[in-house]
């Protein structure tokens, strides 16, 4: 009786000890996929193919907007996407379906689980950058508070050509204004005249171990921000330049650059979960472009890669056809902007004919904010720029 | 308050209890123990949320519980008593999980330039905690059988020591939430040590088995209700609680 007893009750006990391990065992159902996107590539590109041939370019994100280059006075009217989802989501219209891309078409992604939708806007667009106002300025999704300038095209459509350092901070401080980010319009009420503004700015330090941000500058630039590896390697996010099919002969516009006051902030090449800082040096801006030859190879396994530069290689890739560089980028004299010209210097022959070409306009508050280094407070203004081609 | 002056109240609360029980003891119907044991458990959501899809690893690590116990048997039903004390115990483990679609809210740097990191990630989740605490229960007991005693009851616990870091890595992170862009995660830390409610309170419920004439198997099981993150706190998807079963030696005194 004594012993059963007994037996009961070391029982009793050892399911008591075992209950408090016993949830860890109970894994529920596999949740519903929340995630409604279009699927990008590694190099940030969009995972959405057309028609072989057609198009010029990959598909470019910026935010909602989707930009696949196509020759001018191509046939778009009937133009069949291939889109490529997470895990159950679906898209409308379908994937798969012509639809007529002569204005850009709507496709809206709902997610599996039902409850969460992301609508884009895919332009199939011969547009090129010849002119740029900054006067439009929009949030290019939701998720995002920052604006980025717009241009439009002869049809009066919105083209996304510029993406801006703001996609980066926004990840890890997502500021409700769109004037606390780095790259902001200059005048925020007006939508008729407008410019583009720069500033450099204090970063928060360590992102979560991954990676240390002291300082932030205001970039603007033509091309695509790539989230992908944006805190781990943000030097390869930056991909930089946009189709271009013509040979551009002069860069102009109108500029103000004031260098901050402040102390010169770096990373401690020492210790990079720290800053420095760096006695008497002086803030400089970057304003450039650069035209390069985009090579198109296929790997074994049917990849298309195109050659793309980033904050790597964007001065030192084999590629560079042509530059136009403004030189000394310190503070301009006055409240005033100052106006530049610069002429692309040709260091290869260019042949448009044969092989395809990326221009990439880049703009920064600090030259050397890619590495997060620069005074806080430096203050870049860009207004009414110009590439003036041969074709002009 | 630091760790020393901690140290030195705790143990003259200890001196005091001692001396208190060696007066109480003569009258018969006390009994003291002190009881040393291990704590094994987690401080988990309940149930398992679906966003956890597996278990890796899971260590309960090496969390000790000190305490002094003591019972007053009832004059007119002896077979009841109620039973208080002080515990000093230790709740932790190291868990490793494969987890999806996480919603996190992570605060990034410091200072006025404060960011944060918010959005869905997928991949595996570390984490690694430690936390201390005093601990008053408040039990009915009942010994049916000369060997056994049952304890049911509530607890108070005062955190005096916290640890709760971890990492996300190996995965992605779809940025502001589902309709985010995604960023590859390798390796991000974060560390929540800072951000645990000091108070934790819960049901308890335990077990003597009495083997040697001064020596019990003590088995107790801690169920914390008080979620362990103040419900403004948002690095965690779900509300935590302390679930923790001490297995000890008690010794009568």
């Amino acid at each position: 009786m004594r012993t059963k007893k007994r037996t009961k009750y070391s029982l009793f006990l050892m399911a008591l000890s075992l209950s408090s391990l016993s949830f860890f065992s109970c894994v529920g159902e596999e949740p519903l996929n929340p995630e409604a996107r279009i699927l990008l590539d590694n190099d940030g590109n969009a995972k959405v193919t057309i028609n072989d041939g057609l198009a010029l370019s990959k598909a470019l994100p910026n935010g909602d907007k989707i930009l696949i280059s196509v020759p001018k006075g191509a046939d778009v009217t009937h133009v069949i996407p291939s889109i490529e989802l997470p895990t159950g989501a679906t898209v409308t219209p379908a994937s798969g379906v012509a639809q007529d891309f002569t204005n850009p078409v709507l496709y809206k992604v709902t997610s599996q689980d039902g409850k969460h939708s992301r609508t884009y806007q895919l332009s199939l667009d011969p547009f090129i950058l010849k002119k740029s106002s900054f006067d439009l300025w929009k949030r290019l999704d939701n998720n995002n508070n920052y604006e980025t300038p717009l241009d439009l095209n002869e049809a009066g459509n919105e083209i996304a050509l510029w993406a801006s350092s703001n996609k980066g901070v926004a990840i890890y401080q997502p500021f409700p204004f769109a004037e606390q980010y780095p790259v902001h319009a200059l005048y925020k009420s007006s939508t008729t005249e407008n410019a583009a503004v720069m500033e450099t700015k204090e970063g928060p330090g360590s992102i979560l171990g991954i990676q240390y941000i002291p300082i932030v500058a205001g970039s603007l630039f033509t091309g695509t921000l790539n989230v992908m590896n944006a805190i781990s390697n943000p030097l390869t996010a930056t991909q930089f330049g946009m189709p271009y099919n013509e040979k551009p002969l002069f860069f102009r516009g109108y500029y103000n650059y004031k260098a901050g006051l402040g102390s010169y902030i770096m990373v401690d090449p020492n210790n990079k979960k720290q800053s420095i800082v760096v006695p008497d040096k002086k803030d400089q801006c970057s304003l450039y472009a650069i035209l390069y030859k985009v090579d198109r190879t296929v790997d074994a396994f049917g990849k298309v890669n195109e050659t793309v530069l980033d904050g790597t290689n964007i001065q030192t890739h084999p590629n560079i056809v042509a530059r136009a560089i403004l030189s000394n980028c310190s503070s301009t004299v006055g409240e005033g902007m100052t106006s530049f010209e610069i002429p692309f210097v040709y260091e290869k022959p260019i042949d448009l004919e044969h092989n395809k070409y990326k221009l990439a306009i880049v703009f920064s508050s600090s030259s050397r904010g890619d590495l997060y280094e620069g005074v806080p407070g430096s203050k870049l203004i860009v207004n009414d720029i110009e590439v003036v081609t041969a074709n002009n | 308050m630091n760790q020393k002056y901690k140290i030195s109240l705790l143990f003259s609360f200890f001196v005091c209890m001692m001396l208190s029980v060696q007066a109480q003891e003569e009258q018969g119907k006390w009994e003291n123990d002190v009881i040393v044991g291990l704590n094994i458990g987690g401080t988990t959501p309940l149930p398992l949320p679906n966003e956890i899809r597996k278990v890796n690893t899971y260590n309960a690590g090496l969390n000790p519980t000190i305490a002094i116990r003591t019972t007053r048997w009832l004059d007119n039903a002896p077979q009841w008593g109620i039973t208080t004390g002080l515990y000093v115990d230790y709740r932790g483990m190291e868990i490793d999980a494969d987890v999806k679609y996480w919603n996190t809210r992570l605060q990034v740097g410091e200072g006025k330039n404060v960011g944060e990191y918010q959005g869905l990630f997928s991949g595996k989740n570390h984490t690694n905690m430690k936390n201390g605490y005093f601990t008053v229960p408040a039990m009915a007991s009942y010994r049916p059988f000369n060997r056994w005693t049952f304890h049911l009851g509530g607890y108070v616990s005062w955190m005096h020591s916290s640890k709760f870091e971890g990492s996300a890595a190996d995965g992605y992170i779809c940025n502001g939430g589902a309709t985010g862009d995604v960023t590859a995660v390798d390796k991000a830390t974060f560390d929540f040590s800072n951000e645990l409610k000091s108070l934790d309170a819960g049901i308890v419920a335990g077990a003597d088995w009495k083997f040697k004439k001064r020596i019990s198997v003590v088995g107790q099981l801690d169920w914390g209700l008080v979620p362990v993150f103040p419900s403004a706190f948002n690095g965690i998807p779900y509300k935590m609680y302390n679930i923790y079963f001490t297995l000890g030696l008690a010794y009568r005194l």
